[in-house]
């Protein structure tokens, strides 16, 4: 039974890849509208996936911004590869620029945490049962904590932590997507991961 | 410290676990809207994309430095020296009609 669902989803998917190809022969060859159906195919994951990494009140722009860059570099698409995968390399690497952007102007979230946000890091600090710590890993404050932690990484060690470690997406994907080679991923991978232990030892206030 | 590593681990796992749980809003139909209408704005999309571009550009920078360095050498080769020129000239005799000439 679990075969014949994995079948059919695969025939599914690259019934999918095919009709993307079609999609986007139609857009090179002059049709620009047909590029709405591809918009309505993943809008859905794209907002998924940038909406994890950027503020609810960017994230619209960031989105159409994504998709801008992927319309306009729509020629380099191989059709071999599934279309999603090469828009969401793009959607990423449109939140790491954003980032950069916010970087580059000084305009980071405040370092601090407020009460709230410090009661929530002391309670997963302890050894809770799985219930407890589901309910907790849901709450607003865990959002917050996670967004003000990641501000203090570069850009770059950012997008690493959180493809790699909390996205769990295999290195050579985030290679392709940041065009570095495999071995500088892991040793910025390595590095990044670091950083992060040592901002919540620093939120911690552990020496 | 052992309880202190451990701390940080579990808050690290719980980051994580907050970072994959966040629940965003879906687009809205003014949200597509607002998309097309950027990309209808947009150019057409480039087909020839700037890596394949600047590709080509180095393909004919190398063949034009080979033909110029194939013209040099044959030029070398056929073009004889100013020695060679000189005595050439004298074994001709156009040398001697020509100072005979010109007078000098």
């Amino acid at each position: 039974m679990i075969y014949v669902r994995a079948a059919a989803l695969e025939t599914e998917k690259n019934g999918r890849m095919v009709e993307d190809a079609g999609v986007i022969r139609a857009v090179l060859d002059g049709d620009v509208d047909a590029f709405a159906v591809l918009v309505r195919r993943y809008s859905q994951r794209m907002f998924e996936v940038v909406g994890r990494r950027i503020p609810a009140n960017d994230l619209e722009s960031v989105a159409q911004a994504a998709f801008v860059s992927a319309f306009r570099s729509l020629g380099m698409y191989e059709p071999g590869q599934p279309f999603e995968h090469w828009l969401l390399r793009i959607a990423r690497r449109r939140c790491c620029d954003y980032w950069r952007d916010r970087r580059r102007r000084h305009e980071l979230p405040e370092a601090g945490l407020s009460d709230e946000q410090r009661k929530w890091l002391e309670r997963v600090s302890a050894n809770l049962r799985w219930e407890e710590y589901e309910r907790e890993y849901q709450r607003q404050e865990a959002a917050q904590v996670v967004h003000k932690a990641l501000a203090e990484l570069d850009p770059e060690d950012r997008m690493l932590v959180e493809c790699i470690y909390f996205e769990e997406l295999p290195l050579k994907e985030v290679a392709v997507t940041l065009e570095w080679s495999l071995s500088k991923v892991k040793v910025r991978a390595f590095r990044a991961r670091k950083k992060l232990r040592q901002i919540i030892e620093r939120l911690l206030d552990i020496e | 410290m052992k309880a202190d590593k451990d701390k940080r681990d579990r808050v690290e796992q719980a980051l994580a676990e907050a970072y994959r749980w966040q629940r965003t809003s879906g687009p809205s139909e003014a949200w597509h809207k607002g998309v097309m209408e950027n990309i209808r704005a947009q150019s057409a999309p480039n087909t020839v994309v700037f890596p394949i571009k600047a590709r080509i550009a180095w393909y004919a920078a190398c063949t034009a430095a080979a033909v110029a360095v194939v013209v040099a050498a044959v030029g070398v080769l056929v073009v004889p020296s100013d020695g060679r020129l000189a005595w050439q000239l004298q074994q001709d005799g156009v040398m001697s009609e020509w100072v005979l000439q010109t007078g000098e």
